[in-house]
């Protein structure tokens, strides 16, 4: 295996110019395990842990900005996060445990595009976009069309994920993230659920909400959202809303859970959360 | 003297430090690192294994059925099965051929290079397909054992009974998943092989290796490496992994190491059985049960292996501990086509046992009693039957470790409020709380220590120190430090003095395997035996009577006083003094095998468990959230290492009733990962209490019993019960995860 270690922006391009197959490489909490499984690795890995300044939580005057390179533990911890952004600081502290927490980073989690991912749920909710730096510039993409399929990005071979920002949610708001694992630490969401709401004396004036594991990708629920909107919160809307954010997700059996438990629980998870709101 | 006292573990240091050698440490000159070849289909006739002819194997060793030169079966209870399949393919993964080369990654090349291609039959999966074929038609299955239980008059039972109560019940596979995978290395020296590896049975080892290289049995030896953990899964395995480096050290002339990684680990290596269990019971109006009626299946794979052992402890532990009047058991271990289950902790109890104490519970649900007074009215007393006719006569604490648990639990009340409030529609979070109580036969069943024979052996070296030389492991239980404290209790001299090396068949004598709770009741005896034998040759060599104190050696009647060491130096002054015993089979203890009558253990350890959970109502998260345990084991040798012991135990146990899934699709284990394979971390702890009860058991060192697999016997049925509790469903099959309480809760069209 050829690792390359550029130390800053300048040289990655240039690395990422000569090699364009090589794979990038931030924490390695998915990547390492991946190729230990296969007992197979790539060739070349650019291991992008020696640049300088890709770890940073900037608060800006509309929104939060946060460094590809920034763990889930700074994350977790971050009081800027914590207070503007309580559902990205809760949905990374249940992440894997200490170890991984320490070593995962907010943009591998994007990069590795797994549907299982537990900050994108949160980030999706916040309406969150990344920075994505080629040498011929910056471009701005909102998270939800960065998901293409199943482990398939929109991120094209000669860029990199530079930052997350995360515009300030409106005030008044009720948001939670709800994680259900196999196990209550070091584990994979079966099902993960991440709600923002906003009611006024009409209706739910604001409603973003988003899924994990139940599709190929980590999902906005567009429809249930659409059909949420303006309305007045009763018994007979709650049950329709489910059956719409049904309709539109097709989850699967697989070995951490089941199609139907993933039914029930997003059905549950999504009552719940609008009965609290 | 050192008895009861909580004293640090031996290897506990170098353990945590990392300081200890694996197996996956140690390097020899010239080491090649050997792989498996493995079946892919899970049934059929092996036509060829295919070597790609553009791939250059001139510097791999290989190895297949027509090189070996002794016999072609691992010996286990039958050699049945092949070390090398040649020509029946019976499991998926199972070897037909061995490679070894230079370094892993070599190795692993060459694999990638070889195609073994079998012709496909039809094979029999899964532990529903066999409990349906039972039902249909059960003269079409293979049985390896079948073993029957019949006590009383089951018709006049049922005839007298006031409500007929019956259930179904499936335990899943469970992984043993020791922090260390099986690994093995075979090198030569003067003509003897020696195997070196994680190992439980060092002269179940022997014999296997003997009988595969064609070599005579002292002409192989087995030293046992430090083990990272083993829970039953390296008492027969290992037999097998030895056989394969034997056979590429035969082969290639050089040492050979085999280390599996943890997906082949999980894969094919043994696992608990899957158990399916049918209770019908007569009962009385009181929850008096008259009779039980019992069928019992295990999955027991491919080979023979261990399963009529395992099968017939399960059968032994399937009433609990209950004095039942009326009782047939019919037990069967069934052949089908999945890499063989093994000995897993509790040997087969785990699984009958929840099935008896989930079933206590469903008597209690379906006549509207208190689980408590269900078990108070059937619990076996001293003086009671057993199912197999033992009498009963002293030591049994079950009323007393029940008593006591309830007590501490609080059970009663918290039953009833529970009870209530699960009708409840505000909460999102229904508390639940179940007990289970249970018992487990120490050492081998049956007349296993008659044939056995055990020997274990003290040696006094020159300086003083006093070597324990036994066949038994340290596995991480503590027999490295146990035995220095019974052994200088015994003769009443400094621990510092006694030492209890890890095993290694030329230097120790067969004290038998270190499994069933065995080991520090009756190695342990032995070697108590064995300390009253160097008092009685010190007597010899000073012609009088001597109690030694505090290591320093009184003769009673010339009233002088000599230290140990001293004395050491004299008896054993030329060299070391050798001091054998054999287990003393008390003669009292008499097993029919043929009708499953008479004492089949010669004492039971007890346990009381109660648990305390939560449900999620919106997601059927199970949370533990207190675990209480009251324990009778004789007598802690070693508290500390016993509650260590005990809630250890707990947590695994904790884990197959809670999480650990083991699905099999299409012959192949889906959760073979450390990532999928899902055992509790330490956050999925529920606060414990544990309480140890000591009633000496006469013929135990210092009144010490069996304790290491006790604790694996009762917390599955008592959180099983806590859900029922909570929710008001009998869930009758574990793991009781989300999924399994969705799928109870449709069927009875409750959600």
């Amino acid at each position: 295996m050829n690792i390359f270690t550029p130390s800053n922006i300048k040289e990655l391009f240039e690395i990422r110019a000569k090699h364009s197959n090589a794979v990038l490489l931030a924490g390695g909490t998915d990547l390492l395990a991946q190729w230990h499984n296969n007992k197979s690795h790539p060739q070349k890995v650019i291991s992008l842990s020696g640049i300088k300044n890709l770890s940073f939580v900037k608060e800006e005057k509309n929104y939060v900005e946060i460094g590809a390179l920034t763990t889930h533990s700074v994350i977790a911890a971050d009081r800027t996060i914590k207070k503007l952004l309580p559902v990205l600081s809760y949905a990374a502290s249940t992440i894997g445990a200490p170890a991984i927490r320490n070593m995962g980073t907010i943009g591998g989690n994007i990069a590795n595009a797994s549907p299982a991912a537990d900050l994108p749920p949160a980030l999706l909710i916040y309406d969150a976009s990344l920075i994505l730096a080629s040498q011929s510039g910056n471009r701005e993409l909102k998270l939800s069309e960065f998901f293409r399929g199943y482990k398939l990005t929109a991120l094209s071979d000669n860029e990199f994920i530079y930052s997350v920002r995360i515009p300030l949610p409106p005030a008044d708001i009720y948001s939670e993230f709800f994680k259900i694992g196999t196990r209550r630490a070091q584990s994979i969401a079966k099902v993960s659920f991440a709600g923002l709401i906003k009611k006024d004396k009409k209706g739910i004036e604001t409603i973003r909400l988003a899924a994990g594991s139940v599709a190929p990708v980590p999902i906005r629920l567009y429809e249930t959202e659409r059909f949420l909107q303006g309305r007045i919160l009763t018994r007979s809307v709650i049950s329709s809303a489910c059956d719409i954010m049904l309709k539109y997700l097709k989850p699967i059996s697989d070995v951490r859970s089941t199609e139907e438990y993933r039914k029930f629980a997003l059905k549950n998870l999504l009552t719940r959360f609008l009965n609290k709101a | 003297m050192y008895i009861g006292k909580n004293i640090d573990r031996t290897d506990g240091w170098d353990k945590v430090t990392g300081k200890i050698k694996f197996i996956a440490d140690i390097q020899m000159p010239d080491m090649l690192f050997g792989l498996t070849v493995r079946s892919p289909v899970s049934k059929g006739k092996l036509k060829e294994i295919k070597f790609d002819k553009n791939f250059d194997f001139s510097d791999i060793t290989v190895v297949t059925a027509k090189d070996i030169k002794g016999e072609n079966y691992i010996h286990i209870i039958k050699d049945d099965m092949p070390c090398l399949a040649s020509g029946q393919i019976e499991y998926l993964g199972e070897p037909v051929a061995l490679i070894a080369a230079k370094n892993i990654r070599k190795a692993y090349e060459a694999l990638r290079h070889i195609k073994v291609e079998v012709e496909e039959e039809t094979p029999l999966l899964g532990l529903e397909e066999i409990v349906k074929t039972y039902k249909r038609e059960p003269h079409s299955l293979t049985y390896f054992y079948q073993p029957q239980i019949n006590k009383g008059n089951i018709k006049e039972g049922f005839d007298e009974a006031s409500y007929i109560v019956e259930a179904e019940f499936y335990t899943g596979f469970q992984e043993h998943l020791y922090l260390e995978p099986q690994g093995m290395m075979t090198y030569q020296k003067n003509g003897k092989f020696y195997c070196v590896g994680s190992l439980q049975c060092p002269y179940y080892v022997r014999p296997a290796v003997a009988k595969v290289t064609g070599k005579k049995e002292d002409d192989i030896v087995i030293i046992q490496a430090p083990t990272g953990g083993a829970f039953g899964g390296k008492e027969d395995y290992p037999s097998l992994l030895a056989a394969h480096t034997a056979l590429l050290c035969q082969k290639s002339g050089k040492p050979v190491m085999m280390i599996y990684d943890r997906e082949e680990d999980i894969s094919f290596t043994t696992k608990r059985h899957p158990s399916y269990v049918h209770h019908k019971a007569g009962v009385m109006k009181d929850g008096k049960i008259l009779v039980l009626e019992s069928t019992i299946l295990f999955d027991a794979g491919a080979y023979v292996t261990l399963s009529p052992v395992v099968l017939s402890r399960g059968t032994l532990h399937a009433c609990s501990v209950y004095s039942i009047p009326n009782v047939r058991i019919t037990a069967k271990a069934v052949k089908s086509n999945i890499p063989p289950p093994g000995a897993f902790r509790g040997f087969g109890a785990p699984q009958t046992l929840f099935a008896m104490e989930a079933f206590i519970d469903t008597i209690a649900h379906r006549l509207k009693l208190s689980p408590y007074e269900v078990r108070r009215k059937n619990l076996l007393k001293t003086g009671s039957e057993m199912a197999t006719g033992q009498q009963l006569t002293e030591g049994v604490a079950i009323d007393r470790c029940l008593d006591r648990l309830i007590s501490i639990s609080d059970f009663k009340k918290k039953f009833e409020i529970y009870r209530k409030q699960s009708k409840s529609r505000e909460t999102e979070i229904l508390k639940g709380i179940g007990i289970a109580t249970v018992l487990h036969g120490g050492s081998f069943t049956g007349s296993g220590e008659l044939m056995l024979k055990s020997k274990a052996a003290i040696q006094l070296n020159p300086d003083g120190t006093l070597e324990i030389l036994i066949a038994n492991t340290d596995m991480g239980q503590g027999v490295q430090t146990i035995f220095p404290q019974i052994a200088a209790s015994k003769l009443n001299i400094p621990i510092e003095l006694v030492k209890c090396p890890l095993p290694d068949t030329s230097r120790v004598p067969n004290s038998g395997p270190t499994v069933a709770s065995r080991t520090t009741m009756i190695v342990g005896r032995i070697i108590t035996l064995c300390c009253d034998e160097l008092l009685n040759l010190f007597e010899k060599h000073y012609k009088e009577k001597i109690k030694i104190d505090n290591g320093i050696l009184l003769l009673t009647k010339s009233k002088k006083r000599i230290p140990f060491r001293k004395a050491a130096s004299e008896i054993a002054s030329k060299k070391p003094l050798y001091i054998e015993k054999q287990y003393d089979f008390p003669p009292e203890q008499v097993w029919d095998e043929q009708n499953y009558k008479g004492t089949a253990y010669p004492v039971y350890s007890w346990g009381a468990i109660a648990i305390e959970v939560e449900v999620n109502k919106y997601t059927f998260e199970i949370r533990p959230v207190n675990l209480y345990t009251v324990y009778e084991i004789g007598r802690a040798i070693n508290p500390k290492s016993a509650i260590g012991q005990l809630e250890g135990g707990s947590i695994q146990a904790l884990g197959y009733g809670l999480m650990e899934k083991c699905e099999l699709k299409n012959g192949k284990f889906f959760q073979n990962r450390l990532q999928t394979y899902i055992i509790p971390t330490s956050e999925d702890m529920p606060e414990i209490k544990t309480e140890i009860i000591e009633v000496p058991y006469p013929r135990g060192p210092f009144g010490a019993k069996g304790l290491g697999e006790l604790p694996h016997n009762g917390v599955a049925p008592a959180l099983r019960n806590a859900v029922l509790n909570a929710l008001g469903i009998e869930i009758n099959e574990i793991p009781i995860n989300p999924e399994t309480i969705l799928k109870y809760m449709k069927n009875r069209g409750l959600v």
